[in-house]
């Protein structure tokens, strides 16, 4: 099973991905409700993520600092943003992300995101 | 046989008759006056513009005593200038007012040289008197034009580099001062709410002095003639107008003009002087342009001023309307995001009978989105009325909001397992608030229960009277068992400055919401931990009001 790592500041959606993400063949290995809890998580977890699914406004640390953080523990890590700030999507995909999903999204859309992803990472 | 030829032939006799006719001639045709003294008091030949001016034939003046044909005064006058170029055999120069034979005064620019023999004694005196009278008149009115454009372009420079209102007061006073030559003064500028005159600048006027005349009754005499019937008041004797004042800190002369702008009183300029007795007609003329030009220059940097006010007002709101804009937009795309993946999961489980646990948890978050949805509207048009200003403010009773509140809550959340406690310990809770209290404690419990992951909600509201600084406020305390704020948040959730970048995420719109009211009711709110140094534990919200 692909183990996802959550960050988001909305608890609800953190529920939701839960509940349709661990249907369809994923884990989720924990969830962080900002980019500076989930850079901290990033170091302590003893078995890494397959892929970061992340926001980008949250308080404290946003996806994107919290993201060039992780990449510069570990640059080879996906991360997939998930935003309702489209305007982010560029920058996002210039500092390392390997996708971005505009909100609102379907379920199908972030299923496919995150397959897309893994099997990049597989080849 | 050229010219030259023929006079050396002539006589010298001949010749000096000549010389003296051609003289002669030379003189009635000038304008300038000459005559000649034989002493102090004896006319000699005079020029026919000398006679003129003195309404005589030419003939009749030589040999003639001054005060012949003189006025006695100006005769005196005359003989005593004489007698210095006589006495000390000095050439004199003077600018002397004589009347002419209309009785017309005229200004004269006068010399005497005495004539000295080879024994140093005076043959006589040539005297020439030249009438200057429009040249002065002239030289005096471009004296008074250049002296205005001086006061003028001071009060225009003064007006381009003045920052704001007092600078540009205190520019204007300063060179009004300086060029008018006064030792002291100030400019009251009128304030229409109180009727009052209020003293904005001053120079040179000593504490106790500034302390008895800084707010002046507008409708007051004699203040009611400056600042209502727009005329000035010259008082060239103070002494006599108010010895005590004269006595105490030396003035003779007080002026208090109007400052005009627009054909309305809006100020007045007082200046003071120590050393003189009276205002020159020059200066009271001088002082109404320069109170004039002083109206034109404060209603120009007041519209200016109100100009940059205005666009200040414009850019904020805009600035606002944006970040609610971004806010709202974000928020809402989140709460569609919710119900879109609750809807899709509903459908897949529907028809499910192991998922009907589920279903209840997706209709739960449906629920709490559409709640979620309807408060950020709400929210928006009550951010929105407070922006417009549209706020009321009257005496209440804290404790019924409070209870009004807690009922809707309850109420509300019928499905969740909340316990509110709420004993009010105070008697009188009387503070100056209005209907939209009730909002502010409303997001503030709702934001208890929405971040909350207990299975028994817990809030608590308490009540007590603090005083600070002399002030009595009433504390209300909001304690929950949510999940509580982290340290580094804690005053972000209320200081979202409506900046350019994008509004951090947070508690929502709705904590911005409840600053805006409590600062509004003209008090404080904060957040600190439930439990000291342990934030997880929950948040408690406290509101300071000031009580009525």
């Amino acid at each position: 099973m692909s183990k996802i790592f959550v960050v988001d500041d909305d608890q609800a959606i953190l529920k939701l991905y839960s509940l349709m993400l661990s249907g369809v063949g994923f884990e989720i290995l924990d969830t962080a409700i900002n980019g500076k809890i989930a850079v901290e998580k990033y170091m302590q977890f003893s078995v890494k993520p397959d892929v970061i699914l992340i926001d980008y406004r949250m308080p404290i640390k946003n996806g994107l600092d919290a993201m060039v953080e992780i990449l510069q523990l570990n640059h080879n890590e996906k991360i997939v943003f998930a935003s309702a700030d489209m305007d982010i999507k560029e920058k996002a995909l210039e500092l390392g992300a390997c996708d971005f999903i505009s909100k609102p999204f379907g379920m199908d859309d972030v299923v496919n995101v995150l397959n897309n992803v893994l099997r990049k990472k597989g080849n | 046989m050229d010219k030259n030829t023929h006079d050396k032939k002539k006589e010298p006799k001949d010749l000096m008759r000549k010389i003296v006719e051609q003289q002669a001639i030379l003189l009635d045709n000038i304008e300038l006056q000459v005559w000649y003294l034989i002493d102090e008091v004896t006319y000699g030949a005079v020029n026919k513009a000398y006679a003129k001016y003195l309404g005589v034939e030419k003939n009749y003046l030589e040999g003639n005593k001054i005060y012949d044909v003189r006025e006695k005064e100006e005769a005196e006058r005359c003989v005593a200038g004489n007698k210095t170029v006589f006495n000390e055999k000095k050439q004199i120069r003077t600018e002397e007012w004589l009347t002419n034979q209309d009785g017309e005064k005229r200004l004269f620019s006068v010399i005497k040289t005495p004539k000295i023999d080879d024994e140093g004694n005076i043959e006589y005196v040539v005297c020439t008197a030249q009438d200057i009278t429009e040249r002065k008149l002239s030289e005096e009115e471009m004296r008074k034009r250049a002296k205005k454009t001086e006061i003028l372009n001071r009060i225009i420079i003064a007006g381009n580099e003045a920052k704001d209102m007092e600078s540009l007061l205190e520019n204007i006073l300063r060179n009004t001062l300086e060029l008018m030559d006064f030792e002291g003064g100030g400019i009251y500028l009128v304030n229409e709410k109180t009727r009052i005159a209020e003293l904005v600048i001053s120079k040179d006027l000593s504490p106790e002095f500034l302390k008895q005349t800084n707010n002046r009754k507008i409708d007051d005499p004699p203040y009611n003639q400056i600042f209502l019937r727009n005329q000035p008041i010259f008082t060239d004797n103070y002494p006599e107008y108010n010895p005590i004042i004269t006595e105490k800190y030396g003035f003779y002369s007080i002026a208090s003009v109007p400052v005009i702008a627009k054909d309305k009183v809006i100020g007045a300029l007082n200046i003071a002087s120590k050393s003189r007795i009276a205002f020159t007609e020059e200066e009271k003329e001088l002082f109404s342009f320069v109170c004039r030009e002083m109206g034109n220059v404060i209603a120009k940097l007041k519209a200016e001023e109100a100009l940059r006010e205005s666009e200040k007002k414009y850019r904020e709101s805009f600035n606002r309307a944006e970040f609610y804009k971004d806010l709202f937009a974000h928020d809402m795309n989140n709460i569609l995001q919710n119900l879109k993946s609750s809807a899709e999961l509903l459908r897949i489980w529907f028809y499910d009978p192991d998922k009907s646990e589920k279903l209840t948890e997706l209709i739960s978050i449906i629920k709490e989105q559409i709640e979620r949805g309807a408060s950020l509207i709400l929210n928006v048009r009550k951010l929105s009325n407070i922006e417009d200003e549209r706020i009321d403010e009257k005496v209440i009773d804290l404790i019924n909001p409070l209870n009004s509140t807690i009922t809707q809550i309850k109420h509300r959340f019928l499905d969740r397992n909340i316990e509110i406690t709420f004993s009010p310990t105070l008697d009188k809770c009387h503070i100056n608030a209005g209907e939209l209290l009730i909002d502010a404690f409303e997001n503030i419990l709702i934001n208890g229960i929405m971040h909350n992951e207990s299975d028994m909600i817990k809030l608590e509201v308490r009540l007590s009277n603090v005083e600070e600084e002399g002030e009595k406020f009433i504390k209300i305390e909001f304690l929950d068992n949510g999940i509580g704020i982290m340290d580094e948040i804690k005053e972000l959730i209320f200081n979202r400055a409506y900046k350019k970048e994008k509004a951090t995420s947070g508690m929502g719109i709705g904590l911005s919401l409840v600053k805006k009211i409590i600062n509004s009711y003209h008090g404080k709110i904060w957040v600190e931990n439930r439990v000291k140094d342990d934030y997880s534990q929950g948040c408690n919200f406290i509101i300071m009001l000031k009580k009525a």
